[in-house]
């Protein structure tokens, strides 16, 4: 499955997209190894694929009119971003103290735990940055909270739609916050565990400078007279949900299954939405494994 | 864990490709109970025939562009999954052509269930709406179920639930480019309330219920009756939990260190690490060995026997382990008993100290497994041939297939229960009992090939 995902590397390098998305990663694994579900768990591996943007928000301030109507009205920018990011965890703090890192029959983790973590991540493609998160749980609920920062270059398209490194933006550094909650049902007997979790979180959208063909040569039919156009940044805050599916291990076997320590996985779809003025959207997936 | 992630992910494409139908009527209950504080997983299948105020027949015209035929299955083919983590169940599966959810609460006594369908990808019907409420089909169920002994229980159900069922969408307008001119199928949702009885039973190794349920369709003023029957067995819990494949990995490492032997022996020859005990190259009857029945023996001392050991009982502390047999005999001069091993017919030689004599083996068959194959493929192939005669060729052609490759692939094999060899017997009546099977006398080939 490595091999897939390696491939999936490889091709999202050629592949070309629009905007970019920034914004801060899925508490829900976090908040997993926070009630040390698999006990001993400390580190945490995220890959998250995302999409979004906006249909009809203007956020050039281009505005147009037409012979019928002669008012300026603002345009519709049309947004549509995406990112796909690795996060890995530096450090991790959980508490209570896990005694019994190497399982028992009744165990089903920690009723009030919580974590600091703190780690870092690798977007395409040339953003790096790190995140600390807090979770804490009470009972069958958690609230977390994540504050990502990060430092990128994004890149610009040329008139043939390649990318331009000539239409860069500068080294951008973006803070994107990210507050929520959630709750976990666990079927601890399987070692499996079916979640929802949602919140606020704050999304930058990035179109780099870029260049568009404004004429066609009559006589050939080519497209002529590249022009730049300015890009832009801009950010909102968005609310959403997310459903999460985990599964992990905490069976004292460790011995007789050869295993160094438990671990599990989850998977999470997430989906968000501004309501007000501006519809941003987005929709990210993520896949995580602590260990 | 490798692994699971795959499964993971297989589980949420098939979430987002969720089905191609958008009805559904409320599943089965006794399987759902029996999930109750089970490490394993339900696996149930199940058949049931709507009768009563059926909605068919009818046709709509429409402004003389399209028409809408009614027509409504009169049966449903339901297979579903539960596991369980103490009182809550989770269920998923598939009715006829809708996969569904399910979960709530359950007890040995009660239960309280909700069902929805997965929200499929069907865009197309008259009210061209794609919101939420044009695709959902869903209910509650409460469930009070009072076991009458170890082997029946009787369940009372009260439900209401949004039913679906199929109406099919016609263009009677002419066009001039491509036409999709066969008839569509929409969802028709209803709202029902009702209540049910049914009964389930304890087998071998399986459990069946008969299941009868009356709902009074209160958009329509229609009754409609349902008779269910399902069969369901138990079976290890699907692998995407990481405590199943721990539990399942310790047992397999803990059988190794036992160093149990689970290979099937060739033919003929000495097998390997089988010492003193094998015998070989001496006919049945030179030896005595008598025919019965064949019975299940119990092992106490495992490195005496070379064939397929049988797990009777699972647990890691304690595994009982047996063999079934139909040649035995008990040489009294080195009070041991000569088995006749199942698959290769060897025989091996057993001091009377390390084997019990337990029940006779009942041998699974595979008529019910072909059956129920074919009895669950009529409806499909009604549908798919459109007519009930295609449904029962359909049916019988896969019936008898199943029976054909089942008989082929698994010759008989014996059926395998928790309740098998619990009562030891001691050694002194153990003898007495293989003395009613004594070997010939003079006939045993000891090691080395010397017969005395």
């Amino acid at each position: 499955m490595f091999k897939v995902l390696c491939v999936l590397l490889i091709v999202l390098t050629g592949a070309t997209w629009a905007d970019e998305l920034i914004m801060s990663q899925n508490f829900s694994t976090h908040a997993l190894v926070a009630k040390q579900i698999a006990p001993g768990s400390s580190r945490i591996i995220d890959i998250t694929t995302g999409y979004g943007g906006c249909d009809s928000c203007n956020v050039t301030g281009h505005t147009t009119s037409t012979a019928d109507d002669l008012k300026n009205h603002y345009t519709d920018d049309e947004i549509s971003g995406m990112i796909f990011r690795i996060d890995l965890s530096l450090f991790t703090l959980t508490w209570p103290k896990t005694e019994n890192t190497e399982g028992a029959f009744n165990y089903k983790g920690n009723t009030f735990g919580g974590g600091l973590f703190l780690n870092v991540h690798y977007a395409f493609l040339l953003e790096a940055g790190l995140t600390p998160t807090l979770v804490q749980w009470f009972g069958p609920f958690y609230v977390a909270a994540a504050y990502e920062l990060s430092l990128g270059k994004y890149f610009g398209k040329d008139a043939d739609e390649k990318m331009s490194t000539d239409l860069a933006t500068d080294i951008m550094l973006t803070g994107a916050l990210n507050v929520g909650g959630g709750t976990m049902m666990f079927l601890n007997n399987h070692g499996i565990g079916i979640g929802i979790h949602g919140g606020l979180r704050q999304m930058h959208f990035v179109r780099p400078d870029c260049e568009k063909y404004t004429g066609t040569d009559y006589r050939t039919g080519d497209k002529i007279n590249p022009k730049a156009q300015q890009g832009f940044h801009t950010q909102d805050w968005l609310l959403y949900y997310g459903f999460d599916f985990t599964g992990y291990s905490n069976l004292p076997f460790l011995k007789e299954t050869n295993s160094k320590g438990h671990s599990g996985y989850t998977v999470s779809i997430e989906s968000g939405i501004q309501l007000e003025d501006r519809p941003f959207y987005y929709w990210a997936f993520t896949w995580s494994f602590y260990l | 864990m490798r692994k699971l992630h795959v499964i993971a992910f297989l589980i949420i494409v098939g979430l987002l490709l969720s089905g191609c139908s958008s009805i559904m009527r409320p599943p089965p209950a006794a399987a759902y109970m029996d999930s109750y504080n089970r490490d394993d997983a339900v696996r149930s299948f199940s058949f049931t025939y709507y009768a009563g105020n059926l909605d068919n027949g009818r046709t709509d015209n429409h402004d003389q562009e399209y028409h809408i035929n009614h027509s409504e299955w009169w049966g449903d083919g339901t297979f579903a999954n539960y596991i369980s983590g103490g009182y809550f169940a989770f269920g998923w599966g598939l009715q006829s052509l809708t996969t569904f959810l399910q979960g709530g609460f359950v007890s040995p006594y009660f239960g309280l269930t909700t069902w929805t369908n997965f929200f499929p990808i069907n865009k197309f019907g008259p009210e061209s709406s794609s919101n939420f409420m044009f695709h959902y089909s869903g209910g509650g169920m409460a469930i009070q179920q009072i076991p009458l002994n170890d082997n029946w229980k009787f369940g009372i159900t009260e439900h209401v639930a949004r039913n679906g069922r199929e109406e099919y969408f016609v263009d009677d307008v002419a066009c001039e480019m491509f036409c999709l001119d066969f008839p569509r199928p929409r969802p028709k949702f209803y709202t029902e309330m009702g209540g049910g009885i049914y009964v389930s039973r304890k087998l071998e190794n399986t459990k069946m219920s008969l299941e009868f349920r009356y709902g009074r369709d209160i958009d329509e003023n229609r009754n409609r009756f349902a008779a269910t029957f399902s069969v369901w067995g138990f079976s290890s819990a699907i692998g995407v939990g990481g405590n199943d494949q721990m539990r399942k990995m310790a047992k397999e490492n803990k059988e190794k260190q036992e160093n149990t032997k689970f290979a099937v022996p060739p033919k003929s020859g000495i097998l390997p690490g089988a010492g003193k005990a094998h015998i070989e190259n001496v006919s049945d009857s030179s030896l005595g060995i008598k025919d019965i029945d064949y019975r299940w023996f119990r092992i106490k001392d495992t490195t005496k026997v070379t064939t397929f050991l049988y797990k009777i009982r699972e647990n890691l502390d304690d595994t009982t382990k047996a063999i079934p047999s139909n040649g035995i005999c008990y040489d009294k001069s080195q009070d041991e008993v000569l088995l006749r091993q199942r698959e290769d017919s060897s025989i091996v030689r057993i001091p009377i100290t390390d084997i019990d004599y337990c029940e006779k083996t009942e041998m699974q068959g595979f008529i019910g497994t072909s059956l129920l194959e074919g009895a669950l493929m009529f409806l499909p192939g009604g549908l798919i041939t459109g007519s009930a005669t295609g449904g029962l060729i359909v049916s019988a052609v896969t019936t008898a297939g199943f029976y054909t490759a089942l008989k082929i692939i698994n010759p008989q094999v014996p059926k395998v229960n928790g309740d098998i060899c619990t009562e030891p017997h001691s050694t002194n009546l153990t003898r007495e009992w293989f003395k009613q099977y004594p070997c010939a006398e003079s006939n045993v080939k000891t090691e080395g090939g010397n017969v005395q």
